[in-house]
């Protein structure tokens, strides 16, 4: 519903690109802790190109390719995003009906912003952007890592002869 | 600073939620003229501490009633304001909005407070730029579907606050229907202090929490209005007044403990400023509901007369049984009341300086009505504007026919009519509009309407915020402003007119994208066609 909205509120401004950039980010980005589905999504992926490849080095290219591949495609949806002009100096409302509080329910979001207030407190005041960043990183490795260890063990229950 | 109708309506609304006092404390330009000896720290203490609902209208010059219902005070024993999972919680508020409240809240505060006040766009002036914030547009990306809860805790263990808020939020849950959903929780101690500050936190530990409530709108209503007491006003109101109309809210405060609040507004803010002062010796746990909204045109040229209970759908009005109960109306200062039932020398009372009616409905009792009267033609005849999309929705690179309507469903002429909707166009650069968007007309009789329409064309998916269409007009020597409701339009995506709109969107690298594809699938296809006689090498 969050990412629904967040299209339904900004599609208007940002162009065609924003929703297969949305997909992408939401692919790209998994925090293991509260997004499950993904996790899942990406673990069915690699293990049934896993299985497809039946060795474990094809696995491994299948995981990695799967990876690669959304990523090029994330990158080229962005240029094109940015491209087609973003113009945030008028940015548009909220549509009725429609809340931002749907936008924070995006686990991404949640995950960022509650990443971004536990830095805060304990910080003195001044947080510690090193830390902002080693999540994001976590969450962008976190599918490469899921679909290539579930390829090799697809690979490796389907050995082909 | 002339005090109009909607400004009591804002003060009445504020005060009586709870929600601004505090930042009243500090507005100077304020002024209380109360018309007879009237003491507002023991008639707030009453209400506290005796608990009291409140039925509160306000009509204002367009003949547009604000609506709320309320009770405070009520130490609901199905709250469990008093049970283990409260202590320590400082507050617990629960709030709901549907359609253009806040905007329509905000814009009574900017009001009330003056062009220098305190939500004055004025005040909002960047360091860089040069141009000036309107709080408006803050309010515009909160959306008109605004549902949380938040929960504060104090000097409390992380761990024992969180166990603490779930168990309230499980309460609230299985008791009376919320359905909520964790957003974040913020610690606040001293570790967040900047150390050269030399600032001391007065408390060692504030946890804040901050729940969705993923209630839709009619059912978080019906929800909050069960945690209210039953009997009394509620036991005869049209409930679903408060969930259908354009603009409508409710809320919930509950304070396990007031004297820990209080104590902890005097130690951060020195003081405990006016509305805290008028209650020094209440202590415990009190809650506070209220419902309430923002209707249609109710009073129009012909009219002369309002009943209360026409505003809250009630055939009649029964007081709590314990408890006090309060009508309470506004009317626009330049509309005097000729006269008002049930009258009584203790009972009703009427300032004419506000142009405020209050009933002590407790000591009237069960009442038919409460009726003011005023003279006719006070008010602007009814004047209906509705905005039509057809068709209703649209795919990428569509269009939609806008037509605005505006009639004069009255017996009186209105003259001077600009009709205009082009709001949208400040939002949206991609769209493209033909037709009229604006219009004037030197008169429109009754029963006659006039209208604009235009066609826009969308190239992006998305939902568009159309704003009101606005009419300025002239009734009576006076001019008058009404706008339509905010509109969405929504354009849907289909997967191959998106796609479509994407390859023409990225030329010319979409192309060179399309075309490697392309080619990678010819490729492969040779390829099959080539190793055909050796099929069977391709194995999966």
């Amino acid at each position: 519903m969050g990412y629904e909205t967040l299209i339904a509120w900004l599609g208007p401004q940002f162009g065609n690109y924003f929703r297969p950039t949305m997909v992408m980010v939401n692919a790209l980005l998994v925090n293991p802790l509260n997004n499950l589905t993904m996790v899942a999504v990406w673990a069915i992926a690699g293990f049934l190109g896993g299985v497809i490849a039946g060795k474990k080095a094809g696995a491994f290219v299948v995981g990695l390719v799967s990876w690669l591949s959304c990523f090029v495609v994330l990158a080229f949806c962005v240029v094109q995003l940015f491209m087609g002009g973003l113009d945030l100096g008028s940015l548009p409302p909220v549509p009725p009906g429609e809340s931002l509080v749907y936008v924070l329910s995006v686990p991404l979001v949640q995950s960022a912003v509650g990443s971004l207030l536990g830095l805060i407190s304990g910080s003195g005041g001044t947080p510690d952007f090193a830390s902002l960043i080693v999540p994001v990183l976590v969450w962008f490795f976190v599918p490469l890592i899921i679909v290539t260890v579930a390829a090799i063990i697809g690979g490796t229950i389907r050995k082909k002869e | 600073m002339k005090i109009a109708c909607k400004h009591i309506a804002t003060i009445a609304l504020v005060i009586f939620l709870v929600v601004v006092p505090v930042a009243a404390v500090n507005s100077p330009g304020r002024q209380y003229a109360p018309a007879q000896e009237f003491d507002p720290g023991e008639f707030l203490q009453v209400l506290f501490t005796e608990g009291a609902e409140l039925a509160f209208s306000s009509i204002d010059q367009n003949g547009v009633p604000t609506v709320i219902y309320g009770q405070l005070g009520i130490p609901s024993a199905q709250l469990q304001l008093s049970s283990e999972m409260y202590q320590g919680c400082l507050v617990m508020a629960l709030a709901g909005v549907h359609g253009e409240l806040l905007n329509y809240l905000l814009g009574l505060l900017g009001n009330v407070s003056g062009s220098s006040g305190l939500l004055s766009s004025e005040r909002f002036v960047p360091m860089q730029g040069g141009s000036t914030f309107d709080p408006n547009q803050l309010l515009d990306m909160l959306g008109s579907e605004f549902n949380l809860m938040i929960s504060a805790f104090l000097n409390l263990d992380a761990q024992v606050s969180a166990q603490r808020m779930s168990a309230i939020a499980a309460h609230l849950q299985s008791t009376f229907g919320f359905t909520f959903s964790p957003l974040f929780q913020i610690r606040i101690d001293q570790s967040i202090i900047p150390e050269g500050m030399n600032l001391t936190l007065p408390f060692s530990s504030l946890d804040v929490y901050i729940y969705q409530v993923t209630n839709e709108f009619g059912p978080l209503v019906s929800a909050v209005l069960g945690v209210m007491d039953q009997d009394g006003f509620l036991s005869s109101f049209n409930q679903t007044m408060f969930t259908t109309a354009r603009a409508s809210g409710a809320i919930l405060v509950a304070i396990p403990d007031i004297a820990e609040l209080m104590n902890l507004v005097n130690n951060t803010m020195g003081g405990a400023g006016f509305a805290l002062s008028q209650l020094p010796s209440l202590s415990g746990p009190i809650a506070v509901a209220g419902v309430g909204y923002i209707g249609d045109q109710v009073l129009s040229a012909t009219s002369t007369g309002l009943s209360i209970g026409s505003l809250f759908g009630a055939p009649s009005f029964d007081p709590l049984v314990e408890g006090m109960s309060v009508v309470v109306v506004n009317m626009p200062n330049d509309v005097p009341i000729s006269s008002y039932t049930p009258v009584h020398v203790n009972w009703s009372f009427y300032d004419n300086i506000s142009n405020i009616v209050v009933w002590n409905a407790t000591a009237f009792g069960f009442q038919m009505a409460y009726n003011l009267w005023f003279a006719g033609n006070e008010f602007p005849p009814l004047i209906s504007i509705e905005r039509s999309f057809s068709p209703t929705t649209t795919g990428v690179g569509g269009q939609t026919q806008v037509t605005v309507t505006v009639t004069n469903e009255g017996t009186s002429p209105i003259t001077s009519l600009n009709l205009t909707d082009r709001g949208f166009l400040d939002y949206y650069k991609t769209l493209n509009v033909t037709g009229t968007t604006s219009i004037a007309v030197l008169s429109l009789a009754p029963s006659e309407s006039t209208s604009i329409t235009y066609t826009v064309t969308f190239r992006n998916e998305g939902t568009y915020t159309f704003p009101g269409a606005v009419l300025h007009y002239t009734y009576n020597s006076t001019d008058f402003t009404k706008s339509s409701p905010k509109d969405g339009f929504t354009v849907t995506s289909s997967f191959g007119s998106v796609l479509f709109q994407m390859i023409s969107d990225g030329m010319p690298f979409s192309g060179l994208v399309v075309g490697l594809i392309a080619l990678g699938g010819i490729w492969q296809v040779y390829g099959l066609v080539r190793k055909r006689p050796s099929a069977g090498t391709f194995q999966v």
